[in-house]
């Protein structure tokens, strides 16, 4: 029997129930024991092992009794232990496992493994003994060391509590955010890392909490705010859940500082009530939860009434049913819908009116879940021109078939009876054989004279009003060849008056070119006609300017005094009798209303003795 | 075999005045031959298809704007006859917009005056076209029944 030696004969006190108890007892009792155990004298000699110890350290219980306990321990510990045993002898108690020092065992092959050990004194006629039980603590450790890593390892800091609200583990996140060291708030009570002003209401909550407890956000809505070390306060977040321990439920507190998104969140509502449209945000279900001043004032709503309704009390009811169901659609597959889009809505004020309004949507993501953001605008005004302008458009396509249709009948019912008057009077002349030096025929002449002139204003006036009436497309010009053609029209006026026509290179630029022919057409034209005496000379020539071209012709002709340069523009606009230069003024009007189609501007220059210079432009771009 | 009667001119235009004038200037011009008036398209269909005109020579001279049936549409029928599409149509007429030229010519017009104000400048024009229509060329008959 391995305890023969060892065992301590008459073992008293310490353990009164153990006092005599023969030592075939205590074998069998320590053997029962789920943890090692381990009897030393007070030299630290091991006198008696259980199996448990054994198996434990790897060693047969033959090589340990008789060694000093110290066997059993890392190397590196054994000068300490050796002090700690003496200590603990000369003053012997019964100490729990757990408390305290972190302890390590050492197997016969070397490996350690941290242990747990409790101590119990024993005292007998040969002296006094230690019990110590030993138990292999490396899968609650392993499991704890997890627990940590895993606390590190949250985003969040990490706050565990026990019932009592004494902060039993923290993470680093936690000593960062609270500015503390770890070890200034495990044991203290939760509070402290709470604004003073809170901490009674919180002591409350918190033990109403732990007669409930369950997995809880704490952001919704609350004004929750954590204390630096510092005494400073910030916005926090808390998520809660229960956490069931060896000691009873502890608590676990999920802290974010939500200071940078507080601060996102009033920059998002300043720029909200900087937007010129109602804004309405909407959750997922459809209530309201944010709106701007200019919502308020669109509806006639106080933002009071807004909040956390839903948004279709903002709509006319017999559209409910169906916006429901856009609704709902839109958070299925959200996606950005601008204004003018799709349906034309209604809107509906706190006082029942309802009015026209538009809406861009928006999907948005937040911390807090989908949202989707309203631009409301309300159009009634833009209705209105709407109407204005249709109605103005409706009467101005009036007027101007009104004003074809004068066009038709001045073309062909004004002259009908003019060339009667004209030619019936022409054969009276001739029928009566009116002697051409009497009254009766200058009376007559008079009627002639002025029928061929009135169908001439009639004609100039019908190509005034004809312009931009053909229809005809716009379409690449060349002004080169448009010049040739316009040359050749004036071969035979520039042969008789020996006028002398010339150019540079003109450009390609897009245009009608029935128009820009008549328009060329028209200054060459005046260029020819108002001269005085000499031979005419014309030069047309281009010049680039950015996206114009300006295109000029130039003449050595009579000039234009300045302070008419402006009126020759204007329709029936003569600075010459017809005796002096025929013609109906109409001409250059002609050339300001083409110029004016095309997107430009037409000037002249002159200092009425110099001859004229008449200048357009045009834009340079392709037709597209 | 009958003799050869003289090509029947026939003018359509709504307004006295203009037929006047454009007799006038026919009967001026030498041309004597018989002309018959009528005062819109409508009336210039009946005439063809009426026995009158039956194994003739026929030349209209038909103006544009006339009431009930215009120029343009009486035209459009005539050409579309096949009894009636080969008499030669002149235009006459007031206006000068392209389009109207355009479409008489597409209609199958075979040529096309504009009446000027001045009797002076449409008395050659008249006389030059019908001598042509009616010394110059040959025209087809009317086809009988």
């Amino acid at each position: 029997m391995a305890i023969d030696d060892a065992t301590p004969d008459s073992p008293q006190a310490g353990h009164p129930e153990a006092g005599d108890a023969d030592p075939q007892w205590y074998q069998r009792l320590v053997e029962s024991a789920p943890d090692a155990v381990i009897l030393m004298d007070s030299e630290g000699r091991i006198v008696l092992v259980n199996a448990q110890t054994e198996r434990l350290f790897g060693y047969p219980r033959s090589e340990l009794l008789g060694k000093t306990v110290e066997t059993l321990i890392p190397e590196r510990y054994r000068r300490g232990h050796t002090v700690h045993r003496d200590t603990y002898f000369t003053e012997p108690k019964v100490r729990d496992m757990g408390a305290g020092v972190e302890l390590a065992g050492r197997r016969r092959d070397g490996s350690e493994f941290p242990i747990e050990i409790s101590l119990s004194p024993l005292k007998t006629a040969r002296g006094m003994y230690a019990t110590a039980s030993v138990r292999d603590i490396s899968s609650r450790r392993k499991s704890q060391q997890q627990f940590r890593a895993l606390l590190e390892s949250a985003p969040d800091a990490m706050v565990i509590l026990d019932e009592r609200g004494k902060i039993q583990l923290i993470n680093a996140q936690t000593e960062r955010m609270f500015g503390y060291q770890r070890e200034a708030l495990i044991g203290k009570t939760v509070e402290v890392l709470i604004p003073e002003r809170l901490r009674g209401n919180h002591v409350g909550h918190r033990e109403r909490y732990f007669q409930v407890p369950n997995v809880r956000e704490m952001g919704a809505g609350l004004d929750l705010w954590g204390r630096r070390k510092d005494g400073s306060e910030f916005p926090i977040e808390i998520s809660l859940s229960p956490m069931e321990t060896e000691t009873g439920t502890w608590a676990t507190a999920a802290v974010r500082d939500v200071t940078e998104r507080m601060k996102a969140e009033a920059r998002f509502r300043a720029l909200l009530e900087t937007a010129p449209d109602a804004m309405v945000i909407i959750g997922t279900e459809g209530r309201i939860v944010l709106v701007n001043a200019q919502a308020e004032r669109v509806f006639g709503y106080p933002r009071a009434e807004l909040i956390g309704k839903t948004v279709e009390m903002l709509i006319p009811e017999r559209l409910h049913g169906r916006h429901v169901g856009h609704r709902s659609q839109y958070f299925h597959s959200p996606k950005v819908r601008p204004m003018g889009m799709g349906l034309e809505l209604r809107g509906r004020r706190k006082d029942g009116s309802e009015f026209p309004i538009e809406i861009s949507l928006s999907p948005m993501e937040s911390a807090d879940g989908h949202f989707a953001t309203a631009a409301v605008r309300d159009i009634t005004d833009r209705k209105a021109v709407e109407e204005r302008l249709a109605k103005y458009a409706e009467s101005l396509h009036q007027s101007n078939q009104e004003l074809e249709q004068f066009a038709y009948v001045a073309s062909h019912d004004l002259q009908a009876p003019l060339r009667n008057v004209v030619s019936f009077t022409q054969l009276l002349q001739t029928e009566l054989e009116i002697a051409p030096d009497s009254d009766a025929h200058t009376y007559m002449e008079h009627i002639v004279n002025s029928g061929a002139q009135m169908q001439v204003l009639i004609k100039d006036l019908l190509s005034f009003s004809r312009i931009g009436k053909q229809d005809e497309a716009m379409t690449t010009v060349d002004c080169e060849d448009l010049f040739r053609q316009v040359e050749t029209q004036f071969l035979a006026v520039a042969r008789e008056r020996e006028a002398e026509i010339t150019h540079e290179p003109l450009p390609t630029v897009c245009g009608s070119p029935h128009e820009l022919k008549q328009l060329m057409q028209n200054l060459v034209g005046n260029a020819l006609k108002f001269q005085r005496g000499q031979k005419p000379k014309v030069h047309v020539s281009a010049l680039r300017q950015g996206e114009e071209w300006t295109i000029s012709v130039q003449d050595q002709g009579i000039g234009i005094k300045p302070e008419h340069h402006a009126r020759i523009f204007q329709i029936f606009q003569r600075l010459h009798t017809t005796r002096e230069y025929d013609g109906s003024g109409v001409g250059l009007a002609i050339c300001q209303k083409i110029v004016t189609r095309h997107g430009g501007r037409i000037w002249v220059e002159s200092d009425g003795e110099h001859g004229s210079t008449f200048r357009f432009t045009l834009r340079s771009q392709g037709c597209s | 075999m009958p003799a050869i009667q003289p090509i029947l001119i026939i003018i359509a235009d709504d307004s006295p005045g203009d037929r006047l004038l454009a007799v006038t200037a026919l009967r001026k011009g030498g041309i004597d031959n018989p002309v018959l008036e009528v005062e819109d398209g409508q009336q210039l269909l009946d005439l063809l298809r009426s026995d009158a005109p039956k194994g003739r020579r026929v030349v209209v001279f038909l103006d544009i704007n006339m009431p009930r049936m215009n120029g343009i549409e009486a035209l459009a029928e005539l050409k579309g006859d096949p009894a009636l599409r080969r008499v030669p149509v002149v235009m006459l007429t007031t206006s000068e917009a392209d389009i109207d030229l355009i479409r008489a010519y597409d209609l199958g017009a075979n040529s096309y005056l504009s009446k000027p104000v001045s009797f002076a400048e449409f008395l050659p024009k008249m006389q030059q076209l019908g001598a042509y229509w009616t010394r110059l060329v040959t025209v087809p008959v009317v086809p009988d029944g």
